[in-house]
């Protein structure tokens, strides 16, 4: 049974420019204890999808989806409050820069502790402040910080970004969620951070099942950490399948350009040659090019492209696309 | 998609100018504002043909008439009259000139003094920004109005010269806003650019700095004239500005205390005209600011 | 943050500085008292006699200008504190109110509201609700601040806190009195802080809801409200409180109208009376008083802020880097 299962999500947004369509049939089935990929360029709508799922949508996005569960709870039944207290019980979410993030007027201490969720505690209730505490270091030292006491203590614009984000990964499985949105939590950071917050986000998938959505512009760093990779592209999703589906074999012409930018460090790459890249730049979200969103930039385009592909799908790996690439002979419709 | 037809519509950007416009316009506030505003300048400027008495005439045979839609009032005179027959509308309208006129122009003069001298404050470093600094710093902490009694007190009563003083007053809060919104602006990052780009002050100021004040000097000119208003009539009011036959609001007012039990209407008319007339420009600066926020966000 | 402090004190001491010079030269030029004298040597002589707390002596009373300051700014801090304390009582929870309903009607009812109150003249308000509650209704007290009826023996200067001390059997009636005069004008004035607080904290909610870490909040299912109560408020106080400080200024020079009105026996209405009677010291005096009073209130409120909240020690942080 999926842990999250979303059925054609479109989100339009009021502009002043008129209504757009920054997502559009968007489907999304997690199942548990997974770690999901969802790649995109910026402005692709990663986040629109992130922040939809842990219902903090602003007013001005009106949001529809033939299916959205969670858990056999159908989030689209509740109202706001409820649904709002559903997904702070199951869901938790990571944001990007996450040292605005933080309450800056607040000690991380009293954040962590506010975390602390009340219902798994026994005890009298005199003992409550002093279990909460015992909590929230007990959650620093399972994040990797050993210096809870300096940190606990600390206001956030005192801490470095990756600590931060440790932190916020803390007090994100503090509530032992069911489901963790990682929302880019690693942009603007240094290598080996970003290597350490991974590596902690793939420990707290594997020591309490967690299922985890990473979402990365950048498909070689998380490549290594999914089980599945979804990939989008101006709102829609292009492909998705298992790691290796995406890699080896890639159906959408999108997601092989995307495979093909990587530079290839290995020594092949000549002097001062142009690295590849698609054609012309991700359209504005005010003209957005009809049929599949990719077709003026596809190499491969034809006049059947103005036609939204539909839905294909080979074992398990889904993909829209006329005319998919690394087909197997024959196969091809 | 809904339209099938147009596949890249085509956009036009707006300029900010226009956008502005635009949200300014959706803004039905600012736009009862702005009506407000029109309505006030027509009276302001040419009050005196549209009045239909001069703010002075006497008419003895109606002393202390009500407004005409109570019953002992007289359609002749549509507001009423005070204590000595003078017809009340006239002298409202009369005194449009002697407030508003006024305090546009009081606010213009601190515009252009106390602009220049933030601008020229903002653009400098070092010892002569900080004398500027702390020179500002004292003249902001006596009130305006404190300031403004004073200088009339030194000066003398008179229209003249409470007009003189309310300038005196006010130009150090320009001077102060525009500072900080020069000197603001100078350590933004695009200015470095620009300097690095071999962009001579002139250069600078012309093309980064000016554009992104228009906020500051349009919150600050709103903000300007109300206070003008309210300082002018307030000064009125103490007995200190314009001299009794003189039609100003605050002057009136003053003159109508004494009437508080008989004569209600003298009391609250021209403070209603202070009030509307000074709400109407808070309305426009409010619409006007929101839009520029706007666009500039 | 020892650096910090001693650079707000640096700025106080220059800025009284030149205060004193500004009220000499005023005196120089008017009085012409020092024209045979050098300017400086006149100035450090006025110094001299400030520092030892002589003010001089009204012309118009024969009073000395300090016992005069001692006794009528009791009543104006009075009248700007009760001021002050509405506007904390009624700006923040309708301030509040306008941001967690930012852009529906609530917000737009409470922004109009405020705009009405920024265009009020308050000497007009002041005779409006005198005609409404004292002669139309006679609820309340037309002017002054005790009825005749009572001799309240001066303490504090504060006539709610020398009723209660005084030693007097009418002691409660007294305070009550006291507290009967006190309404008016201290609504009245406290127009002009109360529509400053609500548009402050509006704006500094709206600011701070806008930010990540609220966000962040609401995942963890807390509701709006909730989440604006905890994080955003104690986030938006150390943007909007200090602008009281600057109130100080505005909300005196609305108090000697609203004294004027009233008949108020503080500061202002006194100043306007020497200024009638161009009594020079007596100007003097009192406004080296409110501006000294308005500077260094300024500056107390910027250190107080600072020192409570650890945002705002942030932008240093930074500085010094």
């Amino acid at each position: 049974m999926p842990l999250l299962d979303i059925r054609n999500l479109t989100i339009e947004i009021d502009t002043p420019q008129g209504t757009i369509k920054a997502i559009d049939k968007f489907s999304l089935t997690l199942a548990e204890g997974e770690i999901r990929g969802l790649i995109g360029e910026s402005g692709s709508g990663k986040s629109l999808v992130a922040q939809t799922i842990v219902g903090i949508e602003k007013d001005t996005w009106r949001i529809t989806a033939d299916r959205m569960h969670l858990n056999n709870i159908d989030l689209l039944s509740l109202s706001p409050k409820e649904r709002r207290r559903v997904m702070g019980r199951d869901i938790a979410m990571v944001f990007q820069e996450p040292s605005s993030c933080l309450d800056p007027s607040e000690t991380i201490g009293a954040q962590l502790e506010e975390a602390v969720p009340d219902w798994a505690f026994e005890g009298k209730w005199w003992q409550r402040w002093q279990w909460r505490r015992q909590q929230s270091i007990a959650l620093l030292h399972r994040v990797g910080i050993r210096d809870h006491k300096s940190v606990m203590s600390a206001y956030p614009y005192q801490l470095s970004e990756g600590v931060c984000q440790k932190v916020m990964i803390a007090m994100a499985i503090a509530n032992q969620p069911k489901l963790l949105v990682a929302d880019e939590p690693t942009t603007a950071m240094e290598a080996s951070n970003q290597a350490q917050i991974l590596k902690l986000l793939e420990r707290v998938n594997k020591l309490s099942n967690t299922t985890i959505l990473l979402i990365s512009t950048d498909i070689t760093a998380i490549a290594r950490l999914t089980d599945h990779i979804n990939i989008m592209y101006c709102g829609q999703t292009v492909e998705s399948g298992t790691r290796e589906q995406i890699l080896t074999r890639p159906h959408h012409p999108y997601t092989a350009a995307l495979l093909q930018m990587m530079p290839d460090l290995d020594g092949n790459l000549p002097h001062k040659s142009k690295l590849n890249t698609l054609p012309g730049v991700i359209p504005p979200l005010q003209n957005l090019p009809i049929g599949c969103r990719l077709g003026p930039r596809c190499p491969n385009a034809q006049k059947q492209c103005v036609i939204t592909p539909p839905l294909a799908k080979v074992k398990g790996h889904v993909y829209y696309c006329h005319f998919p690439l690394n087909m197997k002979k024959g196969k091809t419709k | 998609m809904s339209n099938r037809a147009n596949i890249y519509p085509e956009i036009r950007v707006l300029t900010p100018l226009e956008l502005a416009w635009q949200l300014f316009k959706n803004n039905f506030m600012a736009m009862v504002g702005l009506w407000g505003l029109l309505i006030l300048a027509i009276l302001t400027l040419f009050g005196s043909w549209l009045a239909p008495y001069h703010p002075a005439e006497q008419f003895t045979q109606a002393l202390l008439l009500p407004p005409s839609w109570s019953e002992q009032g007289n359609i002749d005179f549509f507001l009423g009259t005070d204590d000595l027959g003078r017809d009340m509308l006239s002298r409202l309208i009369g005194g449009a000139r002697l407030t508003v006129g006024n305090a546009v122009l009081v606010v213009l003069v601190a515009l252009l003094l106390g602009g220049t001298i933030g601008i020229l404050g903002g653009m400098s470093k070092g010892l002569k920004s900080s004398i500027l600094n702390h020179l500002l710093d004292t003249l902001l902490s006596i009130p305006s109005l404190l300031l403004a009694i004073i200088f009339v007190a030194i000066l003398g009563p008179g229209l003249f010269n409470t007009l003189m003083a309310i300038t005196l007053a006010l130009i150090p809060q320009f001077v102060r806003a525009t500072y900080n919104a020069v000197s603001d602006e100078m350590q933004k990052e695009y200015i470095t650019a620009l300097r690095l780009d071999g962009a001579n002050r002139w250069h600078i100021l012309k093309l980064g700095v000016l554009p992104n004040l228009s906020d500051t000097l349009v919150s600050q000119t709103t903000r300007g004239l109300s206070s003008a208003i309210l300082d002018i009539t307030a000064v009125g009011f103490l007995g200190l500005g314009a001299q009794p036959p003189k039609p100003e609001w605050g002057a009136m007012l003053s003159h109508a205390i004494d009437l508080v039990y008989l004569a209600p209407w003298t009391v609250t008319l021209p403070g209603m005209a202070i009030v509307l007339s000074v709400l109407v420009i808070n309305m426009v600066g409010e619409g006007l600011r929101q839009a520029i926020n706007e666009v500039m966000s | 943050m020892l650096n910090y402090i001693l650079r707000r004190f640096n700025l106080l001491v220059t800025t009284l500085l030149v205060l004193t010079l500004l009220a000499y030269v005023l005196e120089y030029n008017l009085l012409a008292k020092g024209a045979g004298d050098d300017f400086w040597n006149g100035y450090l002589a006025f110094m001299r006699q400030l520092l030892q707390g002589n003010f001089g002596i009204s012309s118009a009373t024969g009073m000395p200008v300090l016992e005069a300051l001692n006794q009528y700014f009791p009543a104006t801090l009075e009248l700007c504190l009760a001021a002050f304390i509405i506007s904390l009582l009624v700006g923040i929870p309708v301030g509040t109110l306008a941001a967690l309903r930012q852009g529906r009607w609530q917000d737009t009812l409470i922004l109009s509201g405020t705009l009405l109150g920024y265009s009020i003249p308050v000497f007009w308000l002041g005779l409006l609700l005198v005609m409404f509650f004292s002669l139309n209704l006679g609820w309340l007290p037309v002017s002054g601040q005790l009825s005749l009826l009572y001799d309240i023996p001066p303490v504090t200067g504060f006539m709610l806190i020398d009723t209660l001390l005084a030693d007097r059997d009418y002691r409660v009636s007294a305070f009550l009195d006291a507290l009967r005069h006190l309404i008016l004008p201290a609504l009245v004035l406290s127009i002009v802080p109360t529509t400053e607080m609500i548009r402050q904290i509006r704006n500094a909610l709206v600011e701070v809801l806008k930010q990540n870490y609220i966000r962040a909040a609401l995942t963890k299912g807390l509701s709006k409200t909730q989440v604006a109560l905890r994080h955003g408020l104690r986030n938006a106080f150390p943007l909007a409180v200090p602008t009281l400080g600057l109130q100080l200024g505005p909300v005196l020079t609305s108090a000697m109208m609203t004294e004027i009105v009233f008949d108020w026996p503080g500061l202002g209405r006194w100043l306007l009376t020497s200024i009638a009677q161009q009594d020079y010291m007596a100007i003097r005096g009192g406004t080296l008083a409110i501006a000294t009073f308005t500077v260094t209130a300024s500056v107390l409120t910027d250190i107080v802020s600072t020192l409570i909240y650890p945002t705002r020690r942030k932008a240093f942080y930074v500085k010094q880097g």
